[in-house]
């Protein structure tokens, strides 16, 4: 999964709203060097407050992924990135969201926290590396510490490995040759 | 090729029992072999197979008169143990036979047998998929309802978490009259919440021997413990080992609860034109209840089964 540095790239990090830079670095570094997409950092952008929802206050991360796919510019792939609380109608909290094979995907900062700042920044690079994998088209693996495990809590989350079983990447290898 | 040809045999896993292996294999009668029948000895035709084999031997030993117990010697050692066959299958640790192996006039097996209908104090072990709680050895049927095979070849059946939290509490369940017959695929019970009706269909072909007394008074057991107090009824199967074929159970069941649920947050979110999949968090307790636009019409039609008259035969 090597990069070359001077081709087009296939995925927009793109920051919603004030959060740690380094946090969002360390993400887009990790979808390079583990998945091999040519990742670019684009300018924060201001919170997105159509997709509040006051009564649970959170945001939508559908809505937001909505937003984000109807953008034509760009790479082909965009996944926005905030600080803010994010759920869908049918679960509390979500730390993230994606459009399975899709173009868009959301992830949050928020429940990742913890005084380890070196945890937070690795909780952080494997949510926008699960969220990607979606994107190629990936879906949820039952296979022991592989990063397409579902996560309902942190210290599930935690007892991944940055790393997917044989039959994940393999896909990801294919479905990356598939869009190059 | 010719693997592809051999039908594997699909043999019930019992709830909560340990051991799955034939009480005649279990007494040495016969060679190891598993339980097809999940331990209805006595609707079980293996077990009548083995039976008249005793009384063909019985019958040529009074024709010829060889003076010889006919009885393989393993069965009489069996009778000199009188190890019950509840002991044998494991359901309970230690009982002697007082009956000669009869069992059809045993008081102590009929007590087993009626106590079968008591739920298990201890909550099953759930899974987790896409949030959702999958109980283990439980089968799943595609529409949302669960099927547990019991001691005895009894099912246990009820509505699974999937189905629970969408609906969120039920205000009543109408469950069919004792001895009604339920067919796999078809509506066994009438869920309500307000003026809003579903149907959950059976998972299995049966006769109803039991329905929850309590979930009528208290239909929320529905929503609020799907696997446990909220069971709806027990029946006895007519077509078990075929009927599981049809059935999702332990892997599988959680690929699919997650496919499901990944179908779900779709059709509840707004249009984006793919499927979503969501990371982290706890699915809501009553997802129509809290899910402002969500149309109750819509999710009945997707995931449980369209409203129609009930076809059960009396």
């Amino acid at each position: 999964m090597e990069v070359n540095p001077n081709s087009r790239p296939h995925l927009d990090l793109i920051p919603l709203g004030n959060l740690d830079p380094l946090a969002v670095s360390i993400m887009g570094a990790h979808l390079q060097a583990v998945l091999g997409l040519r990742t670019q950092i684009h300018p924060v952008r201001s919170n997105p407050e159509y997709a509040f929802m006051a009564m649970r206050n959170q945001f939508d991360a559908s809505k937001i992924i909505k937003a984000l796919a109807t953008e034509t510019d760009g790479a082909p792939f965009k996944l926005g990135v905030l600080q803010s609380d994010l759920s869908i109608p049918i679960l509390t909290y979500v730390y993230g969201e994606s459009q399975l094979g899709g173009k868009a995907a959301v992830v949050s900062l928020h429940r990742l926290f913890d005084i380890d700042r070196q945890l937070v920044y690795q909780r952080a690079a494997k949510i926008g590396v699960h969220e990607v994998g979606h994107l190629l088209g990936l879906e949820h693996c039952w296979q022991a510490g592989c990063l397409m495990r579902f996560s309902k809590q942190l210290e599930q989350l935690d007892r991944l490995a940055l790393d997917f079983c044989d039959a994940c990447r393999y896909e990801i290898v294919r479905r990356l040759k598939a869009i190059s | 090729m010719a693997e592809r040809e051999i039908k594997k045999m699909v043999n019930p896993n019992v709830f909560g029992l340990a051991n799955d292996q034939c009480v005649w294999s279990r007494a040495g009668v016969v060679k190891p072999v598993k339980c097809m029948n999940a331990f209805d000895c006595l609707g079980c035709a293996f077990d009548q197979k083995v039976q008249a084999d005793f009384e063909t031997r019985e019958r040529e030993h009074q024709a010829h008169g060889t003076g010889i117990d006919p009885r393989p010697v393993r069965l009489r050692m069996l009778m000199n143990q009188l190890k019950c066959r509840h002991m044998l299958s494991g359901r309970v640790t230690y009982k002697l036979c007082g009956h000669g192996y009869n069992c059809v006039q045993c008081p102590y097996d009929q007590m087993i047998e009626d106590t079968a209908f008591t739920p298990r104090l201890s909550a099953p072990a759930c899974d987790h998929a896409a949030g959702f709680d999958v109980a283990r050895d439980y089968y799943y049927h595609h529409h949302h309802a669960w099927a547990r095979v019991e001691y005895g070849g009894r099912v246990r059946i009820g509505l699974d978490d999937f189905a629970a939290r969408m609906l969120g509490p039920l205000d009543g369940i109408e469950l069919p009259k004792l001895g009604e017959v339920v067919a796999q695929s078809l509506p066994q019970a009438t869920l309500r919440r307000g003026n809003h009706r579903a149907e959950a269909l059976s998972p299995i072909d049966g006769k109803v021997l039991a329905v929850n007394p309590r979930i009528g008074a208290v239909p929320e057991a529905a929503n609020r413990d799907p696997y446990g107090d909220g069971w709806l009824m027990v029946i006895q199967p007519t077509n078990l080992r075929k009927n599981l074929k049809n059935l999702l159970y332990g892997d599988e069941s959680l690929a699919w609860m997650d496919d499901e649920a990944t179908r779900l947050t779709t059709l509840l979110s707004e249009e984006t034109g793919y499927r979503l999949a969501a990371t982290g968090g706890e699915i809501v307790r009553d997802i129509f209840g809290t899910v402002p636009h969500a149309d109750w019409n819509r999710l009945v039609r997707s995931f449980l089964a369209e409203l129609r008259l009930k076809r059960t035969v009396s």
